[in-house]
């Protein structure tokens, strides 16, 4: 098991050895809504999970527990970065540190026992390997992490869709010839040094445009199993690059 | 789940889309500005850009606009959440004052006074404008757009629709289907109703309008048979903007329909949020718990949104006749402020109008003056702030007016006295006398014969006997004589027959010829010869020759008729009696009087008489507005209007923008015309000034 930054510098903390226990589940977020006095209620579902809480239950001996827990604890504790927990050896969740419970037994002082939770972005297991082309290899709709390229024709708005999630760049924000990126998510200021994560984050010349309008859907691409990522349709963008991680329910 | 999108357009221009993930939502009032509210746990500063005061906000369900508005309002929290309060983008309609130029309305369409009112929009144009009804309205220009056409729909119980996608105002008969469009059963379609029923709130409707005391326009509308169930509930309305009892007696009528009955207010959840309504839709509910039977409601309001995890869709209806939105606390508000407003803005006057006028005739040079003295104590408060609102002028230029008549003069001949007072003149030329022109023959030369035309008949085989009117010409004209040529000629060979003719006019015969044992062999030509008639008279009528013949033989004939006149006259116009020749001009003709020289006298005189000219000689007029400056004794000229353009115009504001009047005193109008030939110039300066109570 290793925990890295999902941006920047990887700063790549790998445990010695996993923890003892490490449980995920995922919890529907549809909605019941109570019929009063009655049996029959309503669902509303739209397929969608809360938010992973998955729990990792371990501990560090030897030598290096107290710089290993550290280098872990403070992966926990770093919640302006989003995070890449890796459950598998080539599968991991995004999303940030919730807890870390050190504990200290009279027993155990070769040992530094933990209990650490880590809160997903998003509820289901992307691949290491990031793709350029290709299908979508998992067995659930994963998303279009990053595309990159340059900007065509300044005077032209700039459209991306997966068929169901629209978005656009009016002409009006866009230079030729300048760089544009598109990002699933990402951890930006709020001005005080407190991060929030915005989807959808688009960056042309490597700054921050806020003039991204959803024109389809949730604005947000995805690509279901088995689709190949040319049904990504970018338009005037030169050379665009679309990345993307196979998704995995479990 | 609908498919949700809010974009937002910063002042500047700059559009993206957010996520308010906190939740939000939107409302679609019946006749209410709407509102929507964004709720956003955090935001980078680079997203929060967009969500400024003024922001304009559009929410998409399932690719549709659904609603559009501006934020009128912002609470920023930690880490860059974000509450934005946003009224619909018909806030502007009541931001936007008119000036209403055509307004008050007198019997005028509903559907024009809307489309003036809307016209008058930076933000909205008119949409659907149903047709409504003639009416008696005014709006005041400190008005808003808005109020002005809920006050309008008031009277006419219509309806306000905004149309976000073409930014249209509609005025509806019935917004909304007035007919069930779906049923909603508690529990399986809603859920958490409550029902709401309160007594009438008004069966007796009084309506008082512009005005006070006797003058006031009041109106009362009551429902008998509300008010024998419920008791009499009198509810006073007061609308200033009121202008007739008939605009007064509509709204009474009006508001005593609404309010008449009992009103139902019913509010609930829609368990599916996908449902297609618009407010003003009538729908059906049923729930036997709360007495509801196929109940027959109208939706006065939707509200729909996410609220926390989940979509929910908010209706409010009530009973059909009430149809109006139960107000919240920001609404009720909003209602006693329009209402204040209302009270403030349509006063019942306390102006009055003073005005001076004048009529005389005037030319370019010297105008038409009108003095006026404009008293403190008429135009000045307590305080000796002027009060005048404006001064106007009213002018018109008529033809010029004559105030006497014609006049005439006697004894206009000299009375010549004295030893040569009997003028002589002589005839000779030689004597300085006058002459006679040429004679003149004025007619030379006359037609002694005039041919009246001829007839002809060939190879006629004539009976035995005689052959009447076998040739004949017409004869006219006053003649002294007409003569006759006639020609019978035979066509065969016979040495012993008989022939002959006999000529007759106007019933007369004149002529009996009878050739007897005629021989062709001396002549075919058995009668040729003329004949003359006296006439001496006018005549207009036919000559006839009859023919007779002893054989039934082939003959030819002819008639030639002629006229003559034998008398005729000529005359001499002019003859020198003098000289007996006529070789004489005409000139010096008028005889040359001699005598002594004498005083004579001309007696003048002029009647009495009114009359004017035959037309306008100016074409514009200069205007000057002048004070009497007692320091200087002087007229100071403060302001002039030149070169018009027009003789006649009214309410022409001579204030300089408002400058003048600006202390009390002699104040004075010059009208000066543009002709030098004068005219019959009048003008009235009225001055509008409120009454210091």
């Amino acid at each position: 098991m290793k925990i890295e930054n999902w941006t920047g510098t990887v700063d790549t903390f790998t445990w010695i050895y996993n923890p003892i226990t490490f449980n995920t589940e995922f919890v529907s977020n549809h909605t019941v809504t109570t019929i009063a006095y009655q049996n029959h209620h309503i669902i509303v579902s739209g397929g969608g999970i809360e938010p992973r809480s998955l729990v990792l239950n371990g501990h560090y001996s030897g030598a290096s527990k107290w710089t290993n827990y550290r280098l872990m604890a403070k992966h926990f504790q770093e919640t302006t970065k989003i995070k890449k927990l890796y459950f598998e050896s080539d599968k991991f969740y995004l999303g940030i540190g919730k807890q870390c419970n050190k504990t200290n037994t009279g027993g155990r002082t070769n040992f530094i026992d933990y209990i650490a939770t880590f809160d997903t972005l998003i509820g289901i297991l992307l691949d290491n390997t990031e793709k350029t082309s290709g299908t979508n290899a998992g067995n659930v709709t994963t998303y279009i992490t990053e595309i990159s390229g340059t900007v065509t024709n300044g005077a032209v708005d700039i459209t991306i869709t997966d068929g169901t999630n629209s978005i656009k760049i009016p002409a009006s924000a866009l230079t030729t010839g300048h760089t544009f990126k598109y990002e699933l998510v990402k951890m930006v200021d709020s001005g005080s040094g407190i991060f929030v994560s915005e989807y959808a984050y688009v960056e042309l010349n490597g700054i921050q445009t806020n003039k991204v309008e959803t024109t389809a859907g949730f604005g947000i691409l995805k690509l279901a199993p088995a689709t190949n990522v040319t049904t990504i349709v970018t338009t005037n963008i030169t050379s665009p690059v679309k990345k993307f991680r196979d998704g995995w329910c479990e | 789940m609908g498919s949700y999108i809010i974009n937002v357009e910063t002042p500047s221009g700059v559009t993206g889309s957010v996520v308010a993930d906190i939740g939000y939502n939107y409302t679609e009032f019946l006749n209410e500005i709407n509102e929507a509210i964004l709720k956003f746990s955090g935001t980078g500063s680079v997203k929060r850009s967009l969500l400024v005061i003024g922001s304009k906000v559009e929410i998409k369900r399932n690719g549709t606009r659904e609603f559009y508005g501006q934020i009128e309002s912002i609470d920023i929290l930690d880490s860059g959440g974000i509450v934005a309060y946003v009224s619909g983008f018909e806030i502007w309609l009541a931001k936007e004052n008119g000036s209403y130029a055509s307004s008050p309305y007198i019997n005028v369409a509903s559907a024009t006074i809307n489309s003036d009112i809307i016209g008058e929009s930076s933000y909205f144009t008119a949409g659907t404008i149903d047709a409504g009804t003639n009416i008696d309205f005014r709006v005041n220009k400190g008005e808003s757009l808005w109020n002005g056409i809920s006050n309008l729909k008031r009277k006419t119980t219509q309806d306000i629709g905004i149309d976000y996608v073409n930014l249209e105002v509609d005025i509806l008969d019935h917004k909304g289907s007035s007919t069930s469009v779906a049923t909603f059963n508690d529990g399986i379609n809603i859920r958490n109703v409550r029902v709401t029923e309160t007594y009438p709130k008004g069966n007796k409707v009084r309506v008082y309008g512009k005005g006070d005391g006797n003058l006031q326009i009041t109106a009362t509308a009551e429902d008998a048979t509300s008010i024998s169930t419920y008791g009499p509930i009198t509810r006073d309305i007061t609308d200033k903007s009121l202008i007739s009892t008939s605009e007064a007696q509509r709204l009474a009528n009006a508001e005593r329909d609404i309010t008449k009955d009992p009103t139902k207010i019913y509010d609930f959840e829609v368990i599916n949020p996908n449902q297609s309504l618009v407010s003003g839709d009538v729908i059906t509910l049923n729930s036997t718990d709360k007495d509801l039977s196929n109940e027959e409601v109208r939706i006065v309001a939707i509200i729909r949104g996410m609220r926390g995890k989940s979509e929910f869709l908010q209706l409010q209806v009530t009973n059909l006749s009430y149809s109006q939105l139960l107000k919240r606390k920001s609404k009720v508000l909003a209602k006693i402020e329009k209402d204040n407003r209302d009270l403030n803005t349509y006063m019942d006057g306390t102006g009055n109008v003073l005005t001076w006028s004048r009529g005389i005739n005037a030319k370019s040079g010297t105008p038409q003056k009108m003095s006026f003295y404009i008293p403190s104590g008429f135009i000045t408060d307590e305080a000796g702030n002027l009060r005048v609102k404006s001064m106007t002028l009213d002018y018109d230029i008529d033809p010029y007016r004559r105030g006497v008549a014609s006049a005439s003069e006697s004894d206009s001949n000299p009375a010549l006295d004295g030893a040569t007072a009997a003028a002589s003149h002589v005839h000779n030329p030689a004597d300085a006398g006058h002459q006679h022109s040429d004679p003149l023959q004025t007619s030379s030369s006359y037609t002694g014969m005039t041919d009246q035309g001829a007839d002809l008949f060939s190879g006629t085989t004539l009976n035995i006997g005689w052959n009447n009117n076998q040739l004949s010409q017409s004869v006219s004209g006053t003649l002294d004589f007409i003569y006759v040529r006639v020609i019978l000629q035979t066509d065969f060979n016979n040495s012993d027959f008989n022939a002959g003719i006999r000529i007759h006019v106007a019933g007369n015969y004149y002529i009996n010829r009878i050739h007897m044992h005629a021989d062709t062999g001396i002549s075919i030509r058995v009668i040729r010869e003329t004949f003359i008639f006296p006439i001496f008279s006018s005549i207009s009528s036919t000559v006839y020759v009859d023919i007779y013949s002893s054989v039934n033989s082939s003959y030819t004939g002819w008639l030639q008729v002629y006229s003559a006149n034998i008398t005729h006259t000529h005359t001499i116009s002019q003859h020198n009696v003098d000289s007996g020749t006529s070789s004489i001009s005409s000139s010096n003709q008028s005889p040359s009087v001699t005598g002594n020289t004498v005083a004579h006298n001309h007696s003048v005189s002029v009647g009495d008489g009114i009359s004017d000219g035959g037309s306008v000689n100016a074409s514009e007029v200069d205007i000057y507005l002048d004070f009497w400056n007692t320091g200087t004794s002087t007229w100071d000229n403060k302001h002039s209007i030149l070169n018009t353009g027009k003789t006649l115009d009214t309410d022409v504001d001579i204030t300089d923008s408002g400058t003048y009047p600006d202390a009390a005193g002699y104040w004075r109008i010059r009208i000066d015309p543009d002709n030098a030939s004068p005219d019959y110039v009048q003008g009235i300066v009225k001055l509008h000034h409120s009454m210091d109570n």
